[in-house]
């Protein structure tokens, strides 16, 4: 017997053209040369064919027909229903997702970047490089290492009240349009954020997108709310501030929160 | 060229290549005769078929996770799969017939009776049924219901090299059963 007849399972392959073509074209070339192999193939085919012939072996009894329709009616209904709520899940994500965009679309760059500078420092990645509540320490350390010529403020506190806000510390951070300033005061144990860059590029704040413009002593004041935090954007000579806090700032003057009431809300002395 | 005759003996197994996306429900109602065939070639039993088609049926409506793809190619070895493992169970609660112990030949049916024409069709009937469940079950598998090897391995959970030495067998001991009885004249594969 030839080794080829050993290989059954080839014959079967052939005949179910399960080879690959290379196989296939190998085999038909042996084909030519082996009677046996050829014989085999006949009889195998003609095997294949009648058991085909018979297909279907039988027929599905009319009662479980029906049962399984039966059965297959409410199935069909409740998938249907499924792919109805899961498209409107997705529609509805779509649009909402679309709205997010929107509203963000308008939101000014340097918010998007205080609100991102907040978050990181909330979350510890930009630790302090200086810590001190003293105002005219951290005033001189802002201008020797950013070169922010201003004197922060020290506002009295009211009569019989302690300081409502406190100055923790600050540090100096790169950003594309050159260096900035963050300094950090707590109110309440809350955090907030100040940052201060020289406005060299021009501003792209704008009353579109804001939640609100206070006009304060000539300077606007800009309040956005922006993933859940707020942030209150504004220049004056020469610098511009971003200050982000998750605090809420609402009421006519926003600035009565920082300034603990201060008499004419103008932010007195500062910048210098 | 070769004196052989064409092995091309491919008839109209179900397409899956319809335009119309069909629901699950009427994929599972597409594939239901040959689930059906396949619960009869496992268990030989009408009676015992339809409570492993009806098993099978329900579990498939319970499923957690149906084919992702709404198309026969996927559903049919799914429902098929499932059938399989209902029958399985079966096997083992009844602690009989399982087809991994018994490769021996059952003995073969008694002819049933029928129309004068469809002599052929019972005593091919009866040749199937006299083999090993796992013979009789890779003959339906691929000669009836047209599945690729890869089908049926994945099926059967088992190599490929099974899968072709094991039809190889099932075929010639078929051929053996069938010898004697004579193929109608004159047929061939539509
Ligand atoms: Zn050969």
């Amino acid at each position: 017997m030839r080794a080829c007849q050993e290989q059954r399972w080839r014959l079967h392959a052939y005949v179910d053209r399960e080879l690959a073509a290379s196989e296939r074209l190998e085999f038909e070339q042996h084909l030519e040369a082996c009677p046996a192999c050829r014989e085999a193939i006949r009889e195998l085919t003609e095997l294949v064919s009648r058991l085909r012939a018979v297909h279907p072996l039988y027929e599905v009894p009319p009662s479980l027909q029906s049962w399984a329709r039966e059965q297959l009616q409410p199935f069909g209904r409740m998938l249907r229903v499924r792919r109805w709520i899961a498209a409107a899940v997705v529609c509805l994500a779509f649009l909402v997702a679309m709205s997010l965009w929107r509203s963000h679309a308008e939101i000014p760059a340097e918010v998007v970047f205080a609100t991102r500078v907040h978050q990181r420092y909330l979350r510890g990645e930009l630790p302090l490089q200086v810590r001190s509540d003293r105002p005219e320490l951290l005033s001189q350390w802002l201008y020797q290492h950013c070169g922010l010529g201003l004197q922060l403020p020290n506002y009295p506190s009211p009569k019989g009240h302690t300081k409502a806000y406190r100055l923790i510390g600050a540090r100096k951070l790169d950003a594309k349009g050159g260096p900035v300033a963050l300094l950090v005061y707590e109110l309440d144990g809350e955090p907030i954020s100040l940052l201060m860059r020289t406005a060299a590029q021009p501003s792209d704040l704008r009353a579109q997108g804001a939640s609100a413009v206070y006009r304060l002593g000539g300077l606007d004041f800009h309040l956005y709310r922006y993933r859940g935090f707020q942030t209150i954007c504004w220049s004056d000579k020469g610098l511009s501030y971003s200050l982000v806090t998750s605090l809420r700032l609402d009421g006519s003057n926003p600035c009565v929160l920082c300034h603990g009431g201060g008499q004419s809300g103008q932010p007195q002395g500062w910048p210098q | 060229m070769v004196n052989t005759p064409a092995p091309d003996l491919f008839h109209g197994f179900e397409s899956s290549g319809g335009v119309l996306k069909r629901g699950l429900d009427q994929l599972i109602l597409e594939c239901y005769s040959a689930l059906y065939r396949y619960a009869r070639v496992l268990c030989r039993d009408p009676v015992v078929a339809e409570d492993l088609v009806q098993e099978a049926l329900l579990r498939a409506m319970r499923a957690s996770r149906p084919p992702r793809e709404p198309s026969l190619v996927h559903v049919r070895p799914w429902l098929f799969r499932i059938l399989r493992n209902v029958w399985l169970n079966e096997c083992r609660r009844r602690r009989r017939d399982v087809p991994e112990e018994s490769l021996a030949a059952d003995p073969a049916l008694p002819m049933e009776p029928g129309p004068s024409g469809e002599a052929d069709r019972y005593r091919v009937l009866a040749a199937i049924e006299s083999l090993p469940p796992l013979y009789r079950e890779v003959i339906l598998l691929r000669d009836l219901e047209g599945l690729s090897y890869q089908e049926i391995a994945h099926l059967l959970e088992c190599p490929l090299g099974t899968v072709m030495s094991r039809l190889a067998r099932a075929r010639s001991k078929l051929r053996r059963a069938l010898l004697g009885t004579l193929a109608p004249q004159g047929k061939k594969a539509s």
